[in-house]
């Protein structure tokens, strides 16, 4: 069979991903790097909820301009629903109204949040007029107790604050405290309580509900804290410490005590956010297409999709260049790895864990098993039960990683629960096999190997030029193809293999 | 570097990209795999063209099967137990015999029936076979090997892996087994690979774990210049794979029995590479030649001719 087929085969491809890749950079001037110095914020709430045949009315809080953050663009997603917009408590809330609904339904809200920094000179304002307090009977009287305690034990304003906090989690307080928080013990009740007691000492404070705005999020959530007006600012407490922080990179949705979502007539609403770091000028250059052909251009990019299917999209477009270069390590330098895809996947979840804590965590998880896996077989146990146990091994070693990472206090333990567990299964498994019959020094050997291209896979897949470039232009993805199919007919020696045979060449 | 590859390249060195690019992938059909990678339709194909193999005692193909077989085992002293789709000689059991106190296995332990059923229990759930497929247990004749290679085998069936290449025999070599191979003639385990010239079927020097050397590493006696008995009829039988598989591209193990002469073990659709380090030399240009003349070379003498004349030890 000749080879001409997949040359024109590999050519094709490459003209059509580099020709794309080329026109997208010409016509719309899509930055080739990642530009670090955006500092615009694409947030979705994705609403969704069952609809039981009726109408159905849900609203949620609308995001708006503030100080330091402006809201540039909003959106909405809400196919068939009507639209309305009302205030309530110096909140906008949205409203989606539809006479008949049923089945799931999906309703997103998109905007684009401009960050202008801190504002050093903010200009003081006059104070503000005390929240007044909603309490009755008998919370009224334990939020009166709970002052009263907090007081004592407080000098000034920022003691109070941190007294009150203690007040509310003291066992002589449990009582008053349970009274207060009612069923839902949150930090969003917590924030209400807080700044409920703080109005009733006279003292102008609010809760805020909002985002902190990271890179590299996996399921944002929202975070709660406290604003307490002093010497002409709202000055930011956290809920924990009860300190003043600088809340780098908070947010700010909505203030007071107002649910998120109201909604009559559904069943099950449930809100999932996401954050992105906005690719400014290829969002910019979105709105520019202005031809038919611009816009089918445009379509082969991940920029029209909704932006947690775009998360998704960041991670999976580097998962190709990760096995293009296991190709590479395998097929042209000759290094064995356990298992085809292995490294790749660890690398992909070593993007949660950091690379040293994924090293770390994949050698405590492997090492553990693998000590279970060899008693296992002194139980002389079949094939499929042998898996099916190791596999819940594996799982119970994750789960007390996680466990413990948590108490201690340490953020990567909990991210092991991403790492591929039927995965790691095989891997156990593969690497005992091979304990066998070659020996514990091959092993280990094969097993260094494969973690040593999990981490080269990961420094690659990472690497913010890799992922800007492969997520702005996705027909790079072509290119990529044709070299792993060319790769695919590779006939000559391996790197290993010229060690390997070294002793044919010596003679002449 | 480059001087290294060109040397390897001039030797005709086969690496594994090329074994599997340029000669398995194009010449071997993947629809006749499962005639050599199952041991049992190997065994019916070569009984049915007539060439010699060691005896099938029995097949295991259910748990509950283990136990009928285990009564019939009672009347044998000796035998081996192999899973019908192992690779790389894992999960054979050799039994030599038997005693008061139970079987004893080729590398010297005593086991007891019930430990010879679960090992048959483990095969048939999958535990030796590529991909862990569920797989049947052979249980077969154990042979008693030719004292021709007795000085130079530490503990094990030392067997004669041959390579063809359209039904020309074109590279061979002896594999010994060693302490480290615990028994066992495969290279990977730390068996000998001895090279073989092709024309006379003497032994060439041989390779251990990627060294040359000259002397068996547990019984120190010369592997070297050992003439193998009934070369031409092993070179015969190695031609006549072709016919059997009709895989183009493939090795074949035979053993030598002291009364039942060469069995076919079995048939391997892609050989090792290391044989080429045991003949010095590269299969490349071997496998070139046969792809030149091919055409001309139609029957069992002709091609059996072809690679006496001219893959001989230079």
């Amino acid at each position: 069979m000749s080879n001409r087929h997949l040359y024109v085969l590999s050519a094709f491809l490459t003209l059509v991903g580099v020709g794309l890749f080329v026109a997208k950079l010409m016509i719309f001037g899509l930055p080739l790097t990642p530009q670090n110095k955006s500092n615009l914020w694409e947030v979705e709430a994705h609403l969704s909820f069952r609809g039981s045949g009726g109408p159905v009315k849900i609203s949620q809080i609308l995001a708006q301009s503030q100080s330091r953050f402006s809201i540039i663009d909003q959106a909405f997603v809400s196919p068939g629903y009507g639209l309305t917009t009302t205030q309530e408590k110096g909140q906008k809330r949205i409203t989606f109204s539809k006479r008949k609904v049923s089945g799931e339904q999906n309703l997103y809200y998109r905007f684009t949040v401009l960050d202008k920094g801190l504002n050093k000179a903010r200009k003081k304002k006059d104070a503000p007029h005390i929240n007044p307090v909603t309490w009755q009977g008998s919370r009224l009287v334990a939020a009166q107790a709970i002052l009263d305690a907090a007081t004592v034990k407080s000098a000034d304003t920022p003691t109070l604050i941190v007294a009150i906090i203690e007040q509310l989690e003291a066992k002589a307080s449990a009582s008053h405290a349970r009274v207060l928080f009612g069923k839902q013990r949150s930090l969003e009740t917590k924030a209400e309580i807080v700044s409920g007691i703080l109005s009733l000492a006279k003292l102008p404070a609010r809760s805020v509900h909002g985002l902190s705005l990271h890179r590299a999020h996996y399921q944002p959530h929202f975070s709660h804290w406290l604003e307490l007006f002093d010497n002409g600012v709202w000055q930011p407490y956290s809920l924990i410490t009860g300190q003043p922080t600088d809340l780098e990179n908070h947010f700010p949705w909505w203030r007071g005590a107002l649910p998120f979502v109201q909604m009559e007539g559904g069943k099950r609403p449930v809100t999932n956010l996401s954050v992105s770091w906005g690719e400014e000028s290829a969002l910019l250059s979105v709105k520019q297409a202005t031809n038919d052909v611009e816009k089918a251009l445009l379509n082969v990019s991940f920029f029209s999709l909704p932006l947690d299917v775009q998360q998704v999209y960041r991670i999976m477009v580097v998962a190709p260049l990760g096995a293009l270069l296991l190709v590479f390590l395998r097929n042209v330098i000759g290094i064995g790895t356990f298992g085809t895809f292995m490294p790749v996947l660890m690398a992909m979840s070593f993007r949660e864990t950091e690379l040293f804590w994924g090293i770390l965590l994949f050698t405590i998880i492997i090492g553990i098993s693998l000590i279970v896996r060899i008693y296992f077989e002194s139980l002389k146990l079949l094939v499929v039960p042998r898996l099916a146990a190791l596999l819940i091994v594996v799982i119970l070693v994750m789960a007390g990683l996680s466990i413990l990472g948590h108490k201690m206090g340490l953020g990567g333990g909990l991210s092991v629960a991403l790492f591929p567990m039927v995965i790691l299964t095989m891997t156990v498994e593969r690497i005992s096999i091979l304990w066998d019959e070659r020996g514990p020094a091959q092993a280990i050997k094969h097993g260094i190997s494969s973690l040593a291209v999990a981490s080269l896979c990961y420094v690659v897949m990472t690497h913010d030029m890799v992922e800007h470039l492969l997520f702005v232009f996705p027909e790079l993805l072509l290119v990529l193809l044709a070299i792993t199919l060319l790769l695919g007919r590779y006939t000559g020696y391996r790197l290993m293999e010229l060690v390997r045979f070294r002793v044919l060449a010596k003679e002449a | 570097m480059l001087s290294l590859i060109r040397r390897l390249r001039q030797k005709g060195v086969l690496g594994l990209n090329a074994r599997n690019g340029a000669y398995i992938l194009p010449h071997n059909p993947r629809r006749l795999y499962p005639l050599v990678d199952d041991k049992l339709l190997t065994k019916k194909l070569a009984a049915k063209a007539g060439v010699a193999v060691p005896e099938l005692y029995g097949v295991v193909e259910t748990p509950h099967q283990t136990l009928d077989m285990l009564d019939k085992l009672k009347g044998f002293s000796d035998f081996v137990v192999k899973p019908a789709h192992g690779s790389g000689g894992d999960g054979i059991l050799v039994v030599v015999g038997k005693t008061k106190r139970g079987y004893r296995l080729a590398n010297g332990t005593l086991v007891t029936l019930g430990e010879i059923a679960f090992h048959i229990n483990n095969t048939l759930s999958g535990i030796y076979s590529l991909g862990g497929q569920p797989d049947v247990a052979l249980i077969e004749y154990r042979v008693k090997f030719d004292p021709v290679f007795e000085d130079i085998t530490y503990n094990g069936v030392p067997d004669i892996r041959i390579i063809v290449f359209h039904g020309v025999p074109v590279m061979a070599m002896v594999r010994l087994p060693t302490r480290a191979s615990s028994g066992k003639a495969n290279l990977h385990q730390g068996a000998i690979g001895v090279g073989v010239d092709m024309s006379t079927g003497t032994t060439l020097k041989a390779v251990y774990k990627n060294d040359i050397i000259e002397e068996h590493p547990d019984t120190g006696n010369p592997v070297m210049g050992v003439a193998i008995p009934h070369w031409k009829r092993l070179l015969t039988i190695a031609a006549s794979s072709l016919e059997l598989t009709g895989l183009p591209y493939q090795g074949i193990d035979i053993v030598l029995d002291k009364e039942l002469g060469p069995l076919v073990l079995e048939l391997n659709a892609r050989p090792g590479l290391g044989i080429q380090i045991a003949n010095r030399t590269g299969l490349g240009n071997r496998l070139e030649k046969v792809t030149q003349k091919r055409q001309s070379l139609k029957s069992l003498d002709e091609r059996v001719a072809f690679a006496q004349e001219n893959f001989s030890a230079e």
